[in-house]
């Protein structure tokens, strides 16, 4: 009864709810996907406007840029569709709200991503999609069986890597009541820093980078794709195992949020 | 005047009830900066000159517009939306300092708790990103000062559309998005291609930041005070029109 | 074998310790220091299939965070519970299976969706037979009177019916225990009348095992056959009503209307107070039986009517509460 099998089928059920609740702000879920997707627009015209002028930014050209912009998306988007109410999660703690989600059958997680659907992460899904579409035609790559299922492990991987990374820092909020601003300064750096050759940032940068670990995401799958590794100074066997790092991130980080949720203090009323 | 100051000082402690996430967020300006500089160096790859702007010119642009677009990152809007769907603005009404000043001195009170903040990021972004001195010193306070005010229209009109919709939703969240790269906060307008310097030369957001830093850096004078001015008197304008308009809709409707 | 019980169940809570002074904010935020708050201290109970009790304690006493263990929502720092033969925070998911719960303060019912729709998702989640559920959803929607809101928003619910909307969604899987914590805060008198009356019936026609916390001694006198009494997380009494009053406060009282103001002198019974010709006397029962106290006082006495007062369950616990602090 609390198998796997049952977990996807309180998923669907409580999906349909959420989604029946959704439908009432139908203006809304336009907006916010639009809005999703001009905000990272105007993170990728940046880009463009600099390439427009520079050409080349250590030795990427705008669709090797593409490419890295669109992949790291693509992975934004594909974790942040299903996790993207971790967003409430202190606050469901700090309120207590969290309790409701430890007196039904079903895994608290799983409820906790189910309470509400939100449309914005569809919007950043989407332009990701766009411009990794619009990046495979530019770059020099042959697409071919194998390089396709490398490009799906590592979207996979870097969203693994993301999402892991944000369960674990949000579990923090079941002992101190508080994750946002660290989370959210983490976001940023993945935000900021992953769509940029980590090369740029200097021997300490990507030292940080690699820890963090913002170049597994899309940087080291892109230079393997675009055939020059660069391992941001790691061994390059690395940098073609990068999509591996998702798994690993992401149970260790599934761990740590079941080791959390023992210490849950249902603080509030 | 006693109770202008008075009306500040609770609005500060009100600001200062949120000094951890303010702090927390000079983190992001900082992470843009460190970022926007090893790309400017980058792109540069040892050139000395592109254009007739220096590297140093350019991490000097960045240091100084990311200060500037942290000062117009401002909480009014979403203040403003908040008292007027709470219905909370009726009771700011009846206080004794006109509303549309009462924003004001809001705006200018997060400026007094964020330009110490300010002064802790200075050194920091000097240190990893370089500083060359000010051609005009004079010339660019007055700027600042300008295109602050200028911003603090902008956000006012905004606010304003809470008056009949209540709610402005995504649009805020919009609005820094697009400003961002309108006010040249990310890429100054020079290194923009053509047409699309031209736009924003027509819209009022480089007015902002870019204006003030180019004359920083000597890249402008008069000329850019000039459309300053003018935007300011037609935003200013409009400011109060929009308003008075907003504040007759809460009389007649009861908010 | 008792379907709860809980032996010698501690609940430590740990907060950072505040800094006071200068960047007391800074430092606490530092500081690694933490203290413990003990809320639950060595609780012990058993509570046997279809008992109806009542879990009282002022504010702060310790009585969610007991519930809240039983629950599943938070893990024991030391002791034993079961419930229905699970371990409730080692076992949440099967636990849930067993448990209703509805807490007054805050609903469990979705936010954005018509009330009957919450109800429904609450009957695929706990895996409902269909013909089952709609048996039990035309029944509590008769109890609960529920008809004119099942199609309203939840969040467009008054209190009360929110309320009886929780109960429904807590119910409607049929399990064998019900946590009621304080479920009627807040609600009028006829809501609250509704309230007792349906928990009554659950507890009579399905023999449900209740267990309610709440701070208006009218539904623990209207509902409970037992009680458990708890402060600074201890239990203070377990038993009847009856039996506390006996033992907590064995003295009656006896209002007397006079014709004319007069003192009042009986052997065995105390002059409480004594106005505009009334007087209050305290005796007692055990030692002064009412009908003789009161045949004394008409053949000495202008009186004009007497009345017996029951002895009043908040006055007694407010006494037992007052001699502890």
């Amino acid at each position: 009864m609390t198998g796997v099998r049952w977990q996807l089928r309180a998923a669907l059920i409580l999906l349909g709810g959420a989604v029946r609740g959704a439908v009432q702000y139908r203006a809304d879920i336009v907006f916010t996907m639009i809005a999703g997707a001009l905000y990272n627009g105007a993170g990728f015209a940046t880009i463009w406007v600099v390439l427009d002028r520079f050409e080349v930014i250590a030795g990427w050209d705008i669709g090797d840029m593409a490419l890295l912009y669109g992949m790291r998306l693509v992975a934004h988007g594909l974790w942040l569709v299903p996790f993207n109410q971790l967003d409430w999660f202190s606050d469901h703690v700090r309120e207590g709200s969290f309790d409701r989600y430890l007196v039904r059958p079903a895994s608290p997680l799983l409820q906790l991503l189910t309470t509400r659907i939100q449309f914005s992460p569809f919007g950043d899904l989407i332009s990701g999609l766009v411009v990794l579409g619009a990046a495979m035609s530019a770059v020099d790559v042959d697409w071919g069986p194998l390089t396709v299922a490398y490009l799906v492990f590592a979207l996979i991987g870097g969203a693994l890597i993301e999402g892991g990374i944000q369960l674990a820092l949000s579990s923090i909020a079941f002992r101190t009541l508080k994750a946002d601003q660290v989370k959210l300064t983490v976001d940023s750096v993945f935000n900021l820093f992953g769509n940029y050759p980590a090369r740029i940032f200097g021997t300490a940068g990507q030292l940080v980078l690699s820890v963090i670990p913002v170049v597994f995401v899309a940087y080291l799958p892109a230079s393997v794709l675009l055939g020059r590794v660069d391992a941001a100074g790691l061994p390059a066997v690395v940098a073609w195992l990068s999509p591996l790092a998702g798994v690993v991130v992401a149970t260790a980080s599934y761990l740590v949020w079941r080791r959390m949720l023992l210490g849950y203090q249902s603080s509030g009323t | 005047m006693t109770e202008h100051l008075a009306f500040m000082r609770t609005r500060i402690s009100e600001v200062l009830t949120y000094r951890f996430e303010l702090l927390f967020q000079l983190i992001n300006p900082l992470l843009q900066l460190l970022l926007l500089a090893a790309v400017w160096r980058a792109v540069y790859a040892g050139k000395s000159d592109v254009d007739g702007v220096s590297v140093s010119t350019m991490t000097t642009y960045v240091t100084l517009s990311t200060l500037h677009t942290l000062l117009m990152h401002d909480q009014i809007v979403h203040w403003v939306e908040q008292r007027v769907r709470s219905g909370a603005v009726g009771i700011d009404l009846v206080r004794p300092i006109p509303l549309l000043r009462q924003q004001i001195l809001s705006q200018a009170s997060q400026v007094a708790v964020k330009v110490p903040m300010m002064a802790v990021v200075f050194p920091v972004a000097v240190v990893t990103t370089g500083l060359v001195a000010p051609a005009a010193p004079g010339l660019y306070a007055l700027s600042t000062l300008l295109g602050w005010l200028i911003n603090c229209c902008v956000l006012l009109l905004i606010a304003a559309v809470a008056f009949w919709t209540l709610e402005l939703g995504g649009m805020t969240f919009l609005y820094y998005v697009v400003s961002q790269f309108l006010s040249g906060a990310l890429v100054p307008l020079w290194f923009m291609p053509g047409w699309l310097r031209t736009a924003v030369e027509w819209l009022p957001l480089q007015a902002t930041v870019f204006t003030p830093v180019a004359i920083y850096l000597g890249k402008d004078g008069w000329g850019g005070i000039g459309v300053q001015a003018m935007w300011l008197v037609l935003l200013g304008a409009a400011v109060v029109l929009v308003w008075r308009r907003a504040l007759h809709r809460v009389v007649v409707q009861g908010g | 074998m008792p379907l709860i019980e809980a032996r010698g169940l501690v609940k430590d809570f740990h907060r950072p310790r505040r800094r006071t002074g200068r960047f007391a904010g800074l430092r606490t935020l530092v500081s690694r220091e933490r203290e413990t708050v003990r809320a639950v201290d060595g609780v012990s109970f058993s509570i046997e299939s279809g008992e109806l009790v009542g879990y009282l304690g002022p504010n702060g006493a310790g009585k969610s965070t007991t519930i809240k263990m039983l629950t599943g929502i938070l893990t024991p720092t030391a002791g034993e519970v079961t419930v229905a033969g699970v371990v409730p925070w080692r076992k949440r998911q099967d636990n849930a299976r067993n448990i209703g719960v509805v807490f007054g303060q805050r609903s469990q019912l979705w936010w954005d969706l018509p009330l009957v729709e919450s109800l429904r998702l609450v009957g695929k989640l706990y895996r409902m037979p269909r013909t089952r559920y709609e048996e039990n959803l035309a029944k509590f929607v008769e109890l609960l009177d529920m008809r004119p809101f099942l199609d309203t928003p939840v969040r467009q619910l008054s209190l009360g019916q929110r309320m009886r909307g929780d109960l429904a969604a807590a119910m409607i899987y049929e399990p064998a225990v019900l946590y009621l914590d304080e479920p009627t805060v807040g609600l009028d008198v006829i809501a609250k009348e509704r309230i007792r009356k349906f928990v009554a019936d659950l507890s009579s026609t399905s023999g449900t095992t209740v267990l309610l916390t709440t701070h208006d001694m009218d539904d623990v006198e209207a509902l409970c056959e037992r009680l458990i009494l708890i402060d600074h997380g201890k239990v203070l009494y377990d038993g009847t009503p009856a039996a506390l009053k006996d033992s907590y406060a064995p003295q009656r009282e006896l209002v007397v209307q006079l014709a004319s103001p007069c003192e009042v002198t009986v052997a065995g019974a105390r002059t409480v107070e004594s106005g505009e010709g009334v007087v209050r006397l305290s005796f007692d029962p055990a030692e002064t039986p009412a009908a003789a106290l009161i045949s004394e006082l008409f053949g000495n006495y202008p009186v004009t009517d007497v009345s017996l007062q029951e002895t009043d369950l908040e006055d007694v616990i407010k006494k037992i509460y007052a001699g502890r602090s």
